[in-house]
């Protein structure tokens, strides 16, 4: 049975539209992209990190 | 064990990202559960079970984002689950975990890590989806109902209808036979199957919209199955039934209007054409009678086809059907079966046979014996199957007070052979039909219907030489009623010329005929 194309065209736009969504979050917090003010968050969990994963905590 | 813990994220984050995927891969292709046409009828169905007298809903694939769209989500979570659940499932007991308490807390936090990414990134595919889909069947609802605004539009302005010439059905929107499996698709509004198009169960694609699909699939009676006239839904529809008793000339009124229809529209350059072979065979056959003089046979009983022609050219022609059936079945009980089309009639010609009114045989008589031996004169009372007629539209519900009538007294020729000279007016002829002791039929006509008119007509080929009494004259005017052009300028019903060329200025507004001076017919 025939499948009708509309069926391909919508699953492949909604995954499409997800991978794009998701790459401009990943790019947003990188400090990239229309969502580059995320990048502030990466760089306030990277400091974090750096602060309690230090030598001085070792 | 910060930097520990940071890692098993990471890892956790890949295995859900790896995870979500595989499971759309899996719900989208691999292993999606795609609802087909037969299925979704069948859910239709046990929403709104189909009542007596509706017919199943069409076979054809549901648009996306209104059905499929849903299941797809589900199976895809459906997937997630399951994946996500086998990684749950231990090799070992329980105790050798607890054993191994630091490797098994570092694979539960990486399996929760991975739990709470593949429920992020579902939930964030089920809001793209679902976004997706809300929009596009937002658009789509509001398309189609402004495509569906425009075709009933249409079916206003135009008068549009789908009328079977076989069983006298008739409704807007006809059934149609898909090229690919023949499958019946009765209902091609744009709607969940399809804006534009629709894809039958068979993969073949449809025009949605009777607009549409008139000229490009077989058009189908929703009643009898039997194909219907091409262009059927989507042009003007006029249907015209003429009765009258046994031997009134109904027939030859037919054909000789036909004929006389053909000459008009030829001298307007107006084309007229018919719609499929069994209306031109009809044609042919009705116009070798009128214009070879020969005597038409007598009407069969069986249940009559209609002669349907095609007025004008394109979407603003019109199919014209005429209905005849034998004068005997305009008597007695069978008529309530058999005589459908005058339920369905636009409007209604009566043939009077006028050697049927006693005084005008008793005249006759003593005149010229061989006129009424020529005459074949219709034995019954003029008033009997009118009066059935009449009963019959008014026991069906038809409401005959927003319909026309046109009274036509045949055989006028024979008449005037006779040295009767029936006049032209439609008020003198009532009058004389009054004087003749037809009285209560012309008060009935008046009462019962929204217009009627007279006419004299003699049924004879348009090369004759005189057109005095036009048979085309009766169609004429009840075309010209339901929007027919029948001339190249505008119509105007008002100020007709009266046959044969003789302008009677000053003469009432009812005279019957027409313009132009004849012509020879083109078939």
């Amino acid at each position: 049975m025939k499948m009708p194309p509309t069926f391909v065209i919508f699953r492949g736009a909604a995954a499409t539209i997800t991978v794009l969504v998701l790459l401009l979050l990943g790019l947003g917090l990188s400090g990239r992209g229309p969502l580059d003010g995320l990048g502030g968050v990466t760089s306030h969990a990277a400091s974090w990190l750096r602060v309690n994963t230090g030598p001085a905590n070792r | 064990m910060l930097t520990a813990l940071v890692v098993l994220a990471g890892a956790g984050l890949l295995l859900g990202l790896v995870i979500s995927v595989l499971s759309v891969v899996a719900g989208l292709a691999l292993r999606a559960n795609v609802i087909t046409p037969t299925a979704y009828r069948a859910e239709r169905m046990k929403a709104h079970p189909v009542r007596t007298g509706e017919f199943w809903p069409d076979l054809a694939w549901p648009f996306y984002p209104l059905r499929q769209a849903r299941t797809d989500l589900a199976r895809i979570e459906a997937e997630r689950r399951a994946r996500y659940g086998k990684l749950w499932k231990w090799p070992s007991r329980p105790i050798v975990w607890i054993l191994l308490l630091p490797i098994s807390a570092a694979a539960v936090i990486c399996l929760l890590v991975a739990g709470l990414t593949t429920v992020l990134l579902g939930a964030l595919f089920t809001l793209v989806t679902v976004i997706c889909a809300g929009v596009s069947a937002a658009v789509f609802a509001v398309t189609a109902l402004v495509l569906r605004g425009i075709e009933s539009s249409w079916h206003r302005m135009m008068r549009a209808e789908a009328s079977c010439p076989h069983c006298y059905h008739v409704t807007a929107r006809p059934a149609y036979r898909c090229p690919g499996c023949s499958r019946l698709h009765r209902d091609l509004r744009p709607g969940r199957l399809g804006l534009f198009t629709r894809r039958c169960e068979c993969g073949m694609l449809l025009p949605t919209m009777v607009l549409r699909a008139a000229w490009r699939l077989t058009a189908i009676c929703q009643r009898c199955g039997k194909p219907l006239r091409v262009g059927s839904g989507t042009l003007r529809d006029v249907r015209i039934p003429i009765f009258g008793d046994t031997s009134a000339g109904k027939t030859r009124l037919l054909y000789a209007g036909l004929e006389s229809l053909i000459d008009t529209t030829s001298r307007a350059q107006i084309p007229l054409g018919f719609p499929d072979e069994e209306s031109e065979d009809q044609a042919r056959i009705a116009l070798d009678v009128i214009r070879s003089g020969r005597n038409t046979v007598k009407t069969s009983f069986a249940l009559p086809t209609a002669l349907t022609c095609q007025v004008g050219q394109g979407v603003g022609s019109t199919l014209v059907h005429l209905f005849d059936a034998a004068g005997e079945e305009y008597r007695g009980p069978q008529m309530q079966d058999s005589l459908g089309f005058l339920d369905h009639g636009n409007c209604l010609v009566y043939v009077l046979d006028p050697f049927s009114i006693g005084s005008v045989r008793d005249h006759m008589a003593g005149q010229n014996a061989t006129v009424i031996r020529l005459a074949h004169a219709a034995a019954g009372d003029p008033e009997t199957a009118y009066g059935e007629v009449v009963s019959r539209l008014r026991d069906n519900g038809v409401a005959a007070n927003r319909q026309r009538l046109a009274i036509v007294v045949s055989k006028a020729d024979l008449l005037a052979a006779g040295g009767l000279e029936l006049p032209e007016a439609s008020d003198a002829i009532a009058d004389w039909l009054m004087h003749s002791g037809v009285h209560n039929l012309v008060l009935s006509a008046r009462r019962e219907f929204a217009e009627v008119r007279y006419f004299a007509v003699a049924s004879l080929a348009a090369t004759e030489t005189t057109r005095t009494y036009d048979p085309g004259a009766p169609l004429r005017w009840l075309l010209v009623s339901r929007g027919v052009r029948l001339r190249a300028g505008p119509d105007t019903e008002s100020s007709p010329r009266v046959p044969g060329g003789r302008n009677r200025p000053g003469q009432g507004s009812q005279t019957n005929g027409d313009q132009g001076t004849p012509a020879k017919a083109q078939l």
